[in-house]
């Protein structure tokens, strides 16, 4: 191995982070408070990888991965050994993260981490799966359009994206239906290699006993070196002021205005302040809540960073009676000029937000299963390795009020927004 | 005088270190201590749902507990929401048809406080109705949000046929928008005076807090609550009395259904192997309607397991409903009728094994199986040795229990009529049989 670094992540239980000759980042976190063992691999891919002829395709490949492979042969024998060895397994492809992730009773632990290892190294994309695949991405795809959010979710990125085919994960009918063995093997190709991804285990296993299996295992998936995921561009841009009115469910307003954040893949310095100031908004007895919802007419409000590499966004929004969306609308521009006068920003207010992130990580790290299915996969593709998520607390603790000024100058003051009202009687996208 | 009832975990499956003990004022309580972290959940259920409601008050009680959490004349509502901002605790509520149920996340050391104000906000509600409108308005918008997606909506309309007329389960507890919006403080008020009383209470803990100090904890807080309850009347049985059909029109591009059927009582001899059966079934709804026919993204199979009545169900969303209910009915004939690999019986049993071991890290999830054991049956431990019984399940027990209780079916499909023909649908019978 490269090298291990071993250190507590969690107040719970130990975490071990290396990495195999071939770029494999293996995390594994011991919890034995119950049974049970979970496997996830997690890589760098998602529709930002996209393209317009091939957006859908990181999705449907997700599809794919629980069909035949090099051991079992089609998606029959893939659910029988399944109910084998009493697996609950998921897969999700979001924009920026794709992961796959399966528990197994610990005494499993074995055959779960093989049956991994065959997925994810060896798909078969048999035509006729694919095929078939198509219909039932197509009722994934047609059941999406049915949510009440659906129009509000394209609206945004008809407004916010560079390129609309890096922000739609479920992607679009044409490429769709028209999937094939090809263009799948050239995904794997590109972005399923060891150097592209991770291995995440948690639960009840012991470390070093398990090690020399996993190396001796996941040795043998080949080095890449293909794939493009680091260079690719900002997919966000709001170049003017840009006010749209949205259609959404009766009898529902809602109001966002959104500012481009910093990234995560070069511009992380700024995300800490960036975290403490939307923990900061969110406290339910500061101004921001006070002034919109217990005197105001918002029924909810929130102000926060959303931590991305390529779509990061500032965002101020809230819950409002639709009749009043546009009294609303100037009442968060007004809120949102506030927080630059002198005293917004307390020493005891920021103390207190820091605080809450601190509990807010305890909260996350109760359950081991989704520290390898959610907290992991998210902090190391977005951070770029656990370094990130490791020393955050350190990082939070030294924000001060010049700090969330200085960020709030740079990423909100006099910088275009887009702004968007969602009532009943708003805009509809074809 | 707190009496330890006892403590100890029966069989391998039901958990360690539970302790039940009752407060003076005579509230259950149920607590597995969970040591090495320092995170806590604390559910309170009031036990009631469906069967306190009727017609006119749907809702009511989610409204009342959703306004009195807003604040006490002890803990107004600025001085509570201080308390929320310092000890980022969460509480999670949710409303079915047997209890009300409250769920609280916090850390260990903020427990003392954050009880004592619960407790003081059911007791002594401030009830501001600027601040109560503002919590009604979010409900109905919530509300709202749900009925306008026809994914949540089907559930409804297939109640429509199958509970049957005058049922206390169609009453729904998170309301309607009639009645949601029809209610004030006053009623608030009202509603939590006569139903916060010790006997409809039971609370369930899991954390790392001893059951000695977690006593008095509670005693401090919830030994306020005033002694009595209601008697809650059995739950009838379902209504259905023939295969029924209930269809909606909409414009939607996928279409829905769903169709459920009658299924043992917790606690039934045949719950276990009807439980089974229903898994059985889904593993077979997922391998027919969707690897072999592709008609489906989202397709399965199941049975409730918590209610004093429970019902089997199938799900699917698909273009082409009428193919897929079709194919739903030769699934669970072929179950029925024992056609069926054991492989797949010992599966269900392999699956459920590893569910309850998801289970366990979760202190919500351990909160809500002791409380939901204890409602049903009396016994916290229904949930955990439910695994004992699904071991070494056969398939002729899973098709006899099938056989004998999944009989009528109530259907719900909710369709746009200009994509799909509506003259094509019937209620499908689940017993080979056809309706005119």
């Amino acid at each position: 191995m490269l090298y291990t670094l071993i250190f507590m992540l969690s107040m719970n239980f130990p975490v071990v982070e290396s990495e195999l000759p071939n770029g494999l980042d293996v995390i594994i976190g011991e919890d034995h408070s119950s049974p049970v063992v979970t496997v996830c691999v997690v890589v760098n891919t998602g529709g930002t990888c996209e393209t317009p002829e091939s957006n859908g395709l990181a999705h449907f490949y997700e599809h794919m991965f629980f069909k035949g492979n090099s051991a079992l042969p089609d998606q029959t024998a893939y659910n029988s050994r399944m109910r084998e060895l009493g697996m609950i397994r998921n897969g999700t492809t979001g924009n920026e993260v794709v992961r796959y992730y399966l528990t197994v009773s610990s005494d499993l632990f074995d055959e779960g981490l093989e049956f991994m290892y065959d997925a994810i190294t060896g798909p078969l994309f048999n035509p006729e799966e694919i095929v078939n695949e198509r219909s039932v991405i197509m009722n994934e795809y047609e059941r999406k359009t049915n949510h009440p959010f659906w129009n509000f979710w394209r609206m945004q990125e008809e407004v916010l994206s560079i390129d609309k085919c890096r922000s739609s994960a479920i992607g679009v009918p044409e490429v769709i239906m028209a999937a094939d063995q090809e263009i799948m093997m050239e995904f794997q190709h590109q972005y399923y290699t060891p150097d592209n991804s991770a291995l995440i285990i948690t639960g009840d296993v012991d470390t070093e006993a398990i090690m020399p299996a996993v190396e001796e295992m996941f040795s043998r998936w080949e080095f890449g070196g293909r794939s493009d995921y680091s260079s690719l561009d900002l997919n966000i841009a709001i170049p003017r002021d840009t006010t749209v009115h949205v259609g959404g469910p009766e009898g529902m307003g809602m109001i966002r205005i959104v500012f481009v954040g910093p990234s995560m893949a070069n511009q992380q310095e700024w995300t800490y302040a960036a975290d403490v100031w939307g923990q900061y908004m969110g406290r339910m007895t500061g101004e921001f809540h006070n002034n919109l919802v217990a005197d105001g007419p918002f029924l909810d409000v929130y102000a926060s960073y959303y931590s991305q590499r390529f779509e990061p966004t500032i965002t101020f929004g809230g819950t409002i009676d639709p009749s009043l969306a546009d009294e609303g609308l100037e009442m968060m521009r007004a809120e949102i000029q506030n927080m630059f006068g002198d005293g917004y920003f307390t020493e005891s207010g920021i103390e207190m937000a820091s605080e809450q992130l601190r509990r807010h990580r305890l909260f996350n790290e109760e359950s081991s299963r989704d520290m390898a299915t959610e907290t992991f996969p998210f902090w190391w593709v977005e951070g770029g390795g656990l370094d990130y998520y490791n020393n955050y607390p350190d990082s939070l603790a030294v924000v001060t009020a010049g700090d969330i000024s200085l960020y709030l100058n740079r990423w909100v003051k006099e910088r275009p927004s887009a702004v968007f009202i969602v009532t009943p009687e708003g805009e509809w996208v074809e | 005088m707190i009496s330890i009832l006892f403590v100890l975990a029966l069989l391998a499956s039901a958990p360690e270190n539970v302790t039940e003990f009752d407060l003076d004022n005579g509230i259950h309580v149920i607590s597995r201590t969970v040591t090495g972290g320092e995170v806590e959940g604390l559910s309170f259920f009031l036990v009631g749902g469906s069967r306190v409601l009727d017609e006119s008050n749907q809702g009511i009680e989610a409204f009342a507990l959703e306004a009195a959490l807003t604040g006490s004349d002890t803990y107004p509502d600025q001085r509570w929401r201080e308390i929320m901002d310092v000890t980022l605790a969460s509480w999670n509520a949710s409303y079915n048809y047997d209890y009300s149920r409250y769920h609280l996340k916090c850390l260990s050391e903020d427990l003392p406080l954050l009880l004592h104000g619960f407790a003081d906000c059911l007791l002594e509600p401030e009830l501001d109705p600027v601040v109560v409108g503002r919590v009604q308005n979010s409900q109905l918008i919530a509300l709202q949000s749900d009925l306008n997606d026809p994914d949540n909506r089907i559930w409804l309309v297939a109640n429509k046929g199958f509970m049957g007329a005058g049922h206390p389960y169609l009453l729904r507890p998170d309301g309607i928008p009639s009645t949601l919006s029809s209610f004030d403080v006053d009623d608030a008020r009202e509603w939590l005076s006569s139903r916060i009383k010790s006997g409809n209470i039971v609370i369930t803990h899991a954390g790392p807090t001893p059951p000695e100090q977690l006593e008095e904890l509670l005693e401090n807080s919830f030994g306020r609550i005033p002694e009595g309850g209601d008697v809650f009347p059995l739950v009838p049985e379902f209504g259905i009395y023939r295969d029924t059909l209930v269809a909606e029109d909409d414009e939607t591009l996928s279409a829905y259904v769903v169709v459920k059927f009658k299924a043992p009582p917790v606690g039934s001899e045949d719950e276990a192997a009807y439980s089974t059966a229903m898994g059985v079934v889904d593993e077979m709804l997922w391998q027919v309607l969707r690897t072999e026919n592709a008609l489906t993204y989202a397709v399965f199979g199941g049975s409730t397991s918590s209610y004093q009545r429970n019902w089997g169900y199938m799900y699917i969303s698909t273009t082409e409903p009428v193919l897929s209910a079709t194919l739903m009915v030769g699934v669970l004939s072929d179950v029925v009728n024992g056609n069926v690999d054991q492989s797949v019986v010992t599966g269900v049993a392999n699956n459920n094994r590893t569910t309850q071991g998801i289970n366990a890290q979760s202190m919500d999830t351990q909160c809500w199986m002791l409380g939901s054991g204890y409602i049903s049956t009396g016994n916290w431990q229904t949930p955990y040795l439910l695994q004992e019984s699904l071991e070494n399940m056969t398939v002729y027990e899973i098709s006899r229990a099938l056989s004998d209780w999944a009989g009528d079916a109530g259907w719900g499909i909710i369709a746009d009529s200009a994509i799909v023909d509506f003259t094509e649908f019937e209620p499908w019978s689940l017993k080979g049989e056809q309706n005119e």
